[in-house]
């Protein structure tokens, strides 16, 4: 449903009734990146599914850029410890990527366990973030890795995938592509059996000092992803309290994180259960 | 954008029309459509495909699954530009030439995979596509591909049957000419 | 005891044929070929869409669609200057206008609406109307809006009419503040209380879905002043033809309702949705074909389940024999009527449940709010009092330290003991189906451990419709081809097959020759309409009737012509047979006794349940629907999250027509039954619908299905229908939530009230058993 024109009421606009748009099909990323320039308004379209549902919230692209032949965006490598994914690697494609297995198994699973197949095979990590949507996983689980988004317009930009919601709406350019950091990461883990009331991605990051910290995302269904975070002075996951850590990350959720499907309290107990489940598998992973 | 510009053809040099090739369930199709136009209106009012249903019109459901170059895709959340040099194959194509069902419409009529009948286009899409991928399928695969789409009526149990039934009649394909 | 006769033991133990074949509309239904109303496609076709409120409750000050009226391609605005004269629908109470008049009464009510040469220039027109509105105080809770305070969302009184009730029963329109319709039912003597030993009193609270059927409310009208057809999808064309000619005051005979295949309706589709609108932009673009095809978003906005407040006392003596039930039931019926009154008057008749009561008192108000309205929903009525009446059982059980189960059985009426005076009675074996079901999953000797916990439920409700009459044709071709022409409509249940079915058996001819004639309220005999789980019971023996007098008249030609004895003949695969067993083809025979030119033979059928002034609701029901269930969960206390293990749900078919049908529908009831009792809801914040599209709004999806999930069709043989038949459809659902929410008890100690049964409350609920526990 979208508003009115004039404020007169709601109506039930639907994707069959969009007038045409100027189309762009490149084939090149600077290609891309120089249309973009031309047409500072222009919609990317990556997959699509989400698109089509902001068409029939009202919005009406006047020019749209296909992303569809940009095989740079397709890419996904793992070098000097950074794993960088292309904006339009589909779901399907990021969590059965032989690098992704290789060097962040846990994210390939949580990657593959988001949406449904027919979803996995259309979605792509570009759009999944771009929705700016607070329901989608991939913030979630990207936030947690501190991924980082790049962006390219006249000049590159990169920003944490965690500030997605801190800035207005405007993407900075074409999202190219995320990387995350695997050299410091001592364990990831994912949790979505409580969604759409909460999930936690949660990371387990060894200090460049001395120490360790856990960063755990809260996500849910009407509220935007929480960052929590610790930081403790051991060596090992295993010297952690699971519980205690878990308690500490899930008491610095915020009153606002309460919604319709679940009180803040209820949210900050989940947090604190899920958390310290994830911790324990943590530290069961490490004895190993 | 003001109404009338859909009359128009282009907005300054600009073509508010593409140019479509590709295969439908075998035969070539050559389109020239409004850019904004979906995959599910060209099938649907273009290319007469009248099995390919429209629900939600934003991807949930899956009433509207096509396949395109073997994945399945939501019809009404893609547009006609993105298919152009594709195959594309919809319920019609599935049917032999002679009418002869395939094992999944054999299935699904024989296990009563369906009841009003308006996902079963796009469950039928969606069992094809999963038993091209991996023609021996367990009940978890098949439950995880099905998870995929929208029956409001069935509550799915037959529907798992049935494609439990599509693969193993692929598997045989003397088990196959059922009565219709 | 009395039992229910079965009129047709004589073929009881025969299966009917076809029984275990596919059905009939297999074939068209996989390989795309069904034709459903939004395929209708009419020459020359306008496109029509709608302005909504924005507002919960506002008056219409001004509305200029001058503008809209002027685009080019526009071919008719409809706003309330448009329907000066023209009647408002609905079931009872007659309070839904075409469009919004005066006051918008929730957020989504039509406020104008324009027909074009295509949608995008519909949408251009109603972005140029300017309305001027003054928004008025909302209210969207039940309880607050019967406050006198709150404000009167209908200032003025509707027409209503509604049926004379029998024994105990009455209902009253208006009868509080914001009240569209309050029914009561009274049986028993009064000091029965006195006997009870204890008396508890609980209240549950019933959530609220949406049908979400998967082809949304469609319709394609042409109309004139003086002449309306329709293509619509809809479950009811001759009461829709009745509701039309009323809104548009033209005669009967001159409105015409085609329905083609139903893409799921679930009980959303009785009464107008898209159809007074797509008529009224017809008649003002000149007749031209106008269709009106809501979109997804749109259904929600349109009709939804009620959610309730069900607060009810029972009485027991010492033992845990059930004495006496008082329950008050308030339905949330949203801004209109809609199919209101018949949800209270089902709400408040089916309070008593399963069981014995000397003394039952209900009174059930549909309550008006600024919400979408509520209507007609798979179960209604039935699956609010099962909520409560069943968890109530439990509760009981639970303070007087006996098994749930067992008090269940203690108290569960016997096959053949009386409903409530005047009243059908009970015509399945109610135990023998609990014990099947609780031994299905191996209730008796559960293992408890790990969180585990089993429960077992019944729900039941009057079924075939209240007082339907129900009648059909059917007509053989000189060569031996069958129309059955009836106004039954399919919609997923699988009823044209198995009426075919039954013309099959009578004329012993291969189902697939037996053709259902297309839907259309011109060349259709009356039916009241697809629901209730009416099809087999009523409208079957209505099509057994019309089948029996065609195979009549075949076998009286055929002895007058062959000189046979009547009585020793008969007919099969369009052959008469004779006492010898030599067979004579019919067709040579009718060309002959025809002219040459051949003939129909054509058998018309009627069915209605005798009316009767004992019975309290007009006539005794058809036959009881019933549904068992049991269910095994595994509840994590740390999060309240439940995980079904098991789930195995059973009906009586009484007898089964076509056994992939029975299945279907138990199964497909299970699951919204399943759905309602852990997830899905329309989700209101203050009014506000927060999950009003598909994505938001979770359905239940093949992975929501326990992994053990099955259903058991019996057939108990006492069904009223043709060869002991019951329908089936909505039983199924009842019994789901209850059977959850006792397993969730059995493993935690958690009771829970409120739909769904969400994370968040079963782990409160888990800290309050606790800390009774603690207490106590
Ligand atoms: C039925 C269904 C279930 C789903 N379930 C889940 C789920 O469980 N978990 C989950 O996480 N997600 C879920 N999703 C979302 C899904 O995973 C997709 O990621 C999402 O729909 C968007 O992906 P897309 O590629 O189709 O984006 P598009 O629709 O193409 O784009 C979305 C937005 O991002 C912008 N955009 C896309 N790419 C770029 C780029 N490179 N640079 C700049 N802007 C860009 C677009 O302009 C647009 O505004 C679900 C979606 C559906 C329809
Ligand atoms: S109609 Fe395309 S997914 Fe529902
Ligand atoms: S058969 Fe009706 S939605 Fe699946």
């Amino acid at each position: 449903m979208r508003g009115q024109k004039l404020g007169a009421g709601l109506i039930a606009q639907n994707q069959s009734a969009l007038p045409p748009f100027i189309l762009y099909r490149p084939t090149s990323l600077p290609e891309a990146v120089d249309l973009n320039e031309q047409h500072p308004e222009a919609v990317m379209a990556a997959g699509c599914s989400d698109l089509v549902a902001q068409i029939r919230e009202g919005y009406e692209p006047e020019v749209v850029i296909s992303l569809q032949h940009v095989n740079e965006l397709r890419s996904i490598s793992h070098e000097d410890g950074v794993l960088s994914i292309g904006s339009m690697v589909t779901h399907h494609a990021g969590s059965t990527s032989p690098d992704i297995r290789a060097f962040m198994p846990a994210l390939a699973t949580a990657w593959g366990s988001i949406a449904t197949v027919r979803i996995r095979y259309r979605g792509t990590l570009g759009g999944n973030l771009m929705a700016r949507r607070f329901r989608y996983e991939l913030p979630v689980i990207l936030s947690a890795l501190n991924g980082q988004m790049h962006f390219q317009a006249s000049d590159v930009t990169t920003l944490p995938v965690s500030s997605l919601w801190d800035r207005d709406a405007r993407s900075p350019g074409i999202l190219t592509g995320v990387t995350v950091e695997t050299g410091s990461l001592l364990w990831y883990g994912y949790e979505r059996s409580m969604r759409p009331v909460s999930t936690v991605a949660l990371a387990v990051r060894r200090q460049a000092g001395a120490g360790i910290t856990v960063t755990a995302v809260c996500g849910s269904e009407y509220r935007q992803p929480f960052v929590l975070s610790h930081t403790a002075a051991a060596t090992a996951i295993s010297d952690l309290d699971p519980v205690a850590v878990g308690a500490v990350l899930a008491s610095q959720l915020p009153d606002a994180a309460g919604d319709f499907t679940g009180t803040a309290e209820y949210r900050r107990h989940l947090v604190g259960v899920l958390s310290s489940r994830l911790l324990a598998r943590a530290a069961g992973y490490q004895q190993k | 954008m003001t109404p009338d510009a859909q009359d128009s053809p282009s907005v300054g040099d600009e073509k508010l029309t593409v140019d479509l090739e590709f295969d439908l369930n075998g035969s070539p199709e050559r389109h020239s459509v409004p850019t904004s136009t979906t995959v599910l209106d060209l099938l649907r009012n273009n290319c007469g495909k009248r099995g390919v249903r429209g629900s939600c019109e934003r991807s949930v459901c899956g009433a509207c699954t096509v396949l395109i170059d073997d994945v399945p895709v939501a019809a009404c959340s893609t547009f006609a530009f993105e298919i152009d040099g594709t195959r594309v194959e919809t319920v019609e194509g599935l049917a032999a030439k002679d009418g002869t069902l395939s094992a999944q419409q054999q299935a699904f009529r024989e296990c009563g995979g369906f009841q009003c009948g308006f996902c079963t286009s796009g469950m039928l899409m969606m069992t094809t596509a999963l038993l091209r991928e991996n023609p021996e399928p367990d009940r978890e695969e098949i439950r995880e591909w099905i998870s995929s789409n929208t029956c409001r009526c069935t509550g799915y149990e037959m529907i798992l049957e049935s494609v439990e039934r599509a693969a193993q009649l692929g598997r045989t394909p003397q088990a196959n000419g059922e009565p219709q | 005891m009395t039992k229910t006769p079965s009129p047709f033991t004589a073929a009881q133990d025969a299966p009917i044929v076809g029984r275990n074949l596919p059905r009939l509309d297999a074939t068209a239904k996989v390989t795309g070929r069904a034709v459903y109303t939004v395929d209708i496609d009419r020459p020359g076709m306008l496109h029509a869409k709608v302005l909504r409120s924005p507002y919960a409750h506002a008056r219409v000050l001004s509305i200029d669609a001058e503008a809209a009226r002027r685009l080019e391609g526009v071919t008719a605005v409809l706003t309330r200057d448009e329907i000066k004269g023209l009647n408002c629908y609905g079931t009872y109470v007659k309070d839904q206008p075409i469009v919004a008049t005066d006051l918008v009464r929730y957020v989504g009510d039509v406020v104008a609406a324009v027909a074009a040469i295509d949608e995008h220039t519909a949408f251009a027109a109603l972005d140029l109307i300017t309305v001027e509105y003054e928004q008025l105080e909302a209210v969207f809770d039940p309880e607050a809006a019967l406050d006198p305070s709150a404000p009167l969302i209908f200032p003025a009184e509707p027409f209503a009419a509604f049926p004379e009730y029998g024994d105990g029963a009455s209902g009253n329109a208006r009868s509080a503040h914001n009240v569209s319709y309050e029914f009561r039912y009274q049986t028993g003597p009064e000091d029965a209380w006195d006997e009870c030993d204890h008396v508890f009193e609980d209240t549950f609270a019933f959530s609220r879905m949406n049908h979400m059927h998967l082809e949304p409310f469609v319709t394609v009208a042409e109309a004139t002043a003086d002449e309306i057809e329709v293509w619509t999808s809809t479950q009811s064309p001759f009461p829709m033809r009745k509701e039309l000619a009323y809104v548009f005051g033209l005669p009967e005979n001159r409105i015409r309702v085609n329905v083609p295949l139903l893409g799921g309706a679930f009980g959303a589709k009785n009464g107008p949705k898209t159809e007074t609108i797509a008529i009224r932009l017809s008649q003002l673009s000149a007749g031209r074909p106008v269709r009106y095809c809501m979109t997804t978003e749109e259904v929600f906005l349109t009709l939804s389940q009620h959610d309730a407040v069900l607060t009810v006392k029972s009485g027991l003596k010492a033992d845990g024999e059930f004495v006496a039930r008082q329950s008050r039931v308030l339905l949330n019926g949203g801004a209109y009527a809609d199919a209101s009154p018949l949800v209270a008057e089902k709400a408040g008749y089916r309070m008593p449940g399963a069981y014995r009561w000397k003394r039952i008192d209900s009174v059930c108000q549909a309550v008006i709010t600024n919400t979408v309205p509520a209507g007609a929903f798979r179960g209604f009525g039935a699956t609010q009092a099962t909520w409560a009446s069943e968890r109530q059982v439990d509760l009981i059980a639970e303070r007087l330290g006996l098994d749930p189960f067992d008090l269940r059985l203690k108290n569960m009426k016997d096959l053949g003991e009386d409903f409530v005076p005047g009243e059908t009675p009970i015509d399945s074996d109610l135990k023998h189906g609990l014990n099947l079901v609780a031994d299905a999953i191996g209730y008796r000797d559960r293992n408890r451990s790990g969180n585990r916990g089993m429960g077992v439920a019944i729900g039941l409700k009057d079924g075939g419709g209240v007082n339907k009459p129900a009648q059909a044709r059917v007509k053989v071709t000189t060569s031996g081809d069958v129309f059955l022409n009836c106004a039954l409509i399919e919609m997923g249940q699988g009823g044209h097959s198995a009426l075919c079915q039954i013309v099959a058996e009578v004329l012993a001819c291969d189902p697939q020759r037996v053709k259902f004639a297309r839907v259309d309220t011109d060349s259709n005999p009356f039916d009241q309409g697809t629901n209730a789980s009416s099809g087999i019971a009523v409208m079957g023996r209505a099509v057994l009737q019309a089948a029996e007098r065609v195979r009549s008249a075949v076998l009286d030609f055929a002895a007058e012509h062959l000189e046979l004895e009547r009585e020793s003949i008969s007919l099969a695969n369009w052959q008469v047979i004779d006492a010898e067993g030599s067979s004579y083809e019919l067709a040579p025979l009718i060309m002959n006794g025809f002219g040459g030119t051949g003939f129909e033979f054509t058998g018309d059928g009627f069915y209605k349940a005798r009316s009767s002034r004992r019975a309290p609701l007009e006539a005794p029901c058809i036959f009881w629907e019933i549904g068992w269930a049991a269910a095994e969960v595994a509840v994590d206390p740390e999060t309240g999250k439940v995980e079904l293990l098991q789930l195995v749900v059973s009906g009586d078919a009484g007898k089964v027509v076509n056994k992939l049908g029975c299945r279907g529908q138990d199964e497909g009831a299970a699951v919204f039954g399943l759905a309602q009792a852990l997830f899905e809801e329309l989700r209101y914040d203050n009014g506000e619908l927060l999950n009003a599209e598909a994505l938001l709004y979770r359905v239940p999806l093949a992975e929501d299905i326990p992994r053990r999930f099955w259903s058991i069709t019996q057939e108990q043989g006492h069904g009223a229908g043709p060869f002991g038949a019951k329908g089936m459809g909505e039983g199924g659902m009842l019994p789901i939530a209850p059977a959850i929410a006792q397993a969730i008890a059995d493993a935690t100690g958690a009771q829970l009230t409120s739909l769904p049964m969400t994370p968040q409350r079963v782990y409160n609920a888990i800290r309050d058993a606790q800390a009774t526990k603690g207490r106590g």
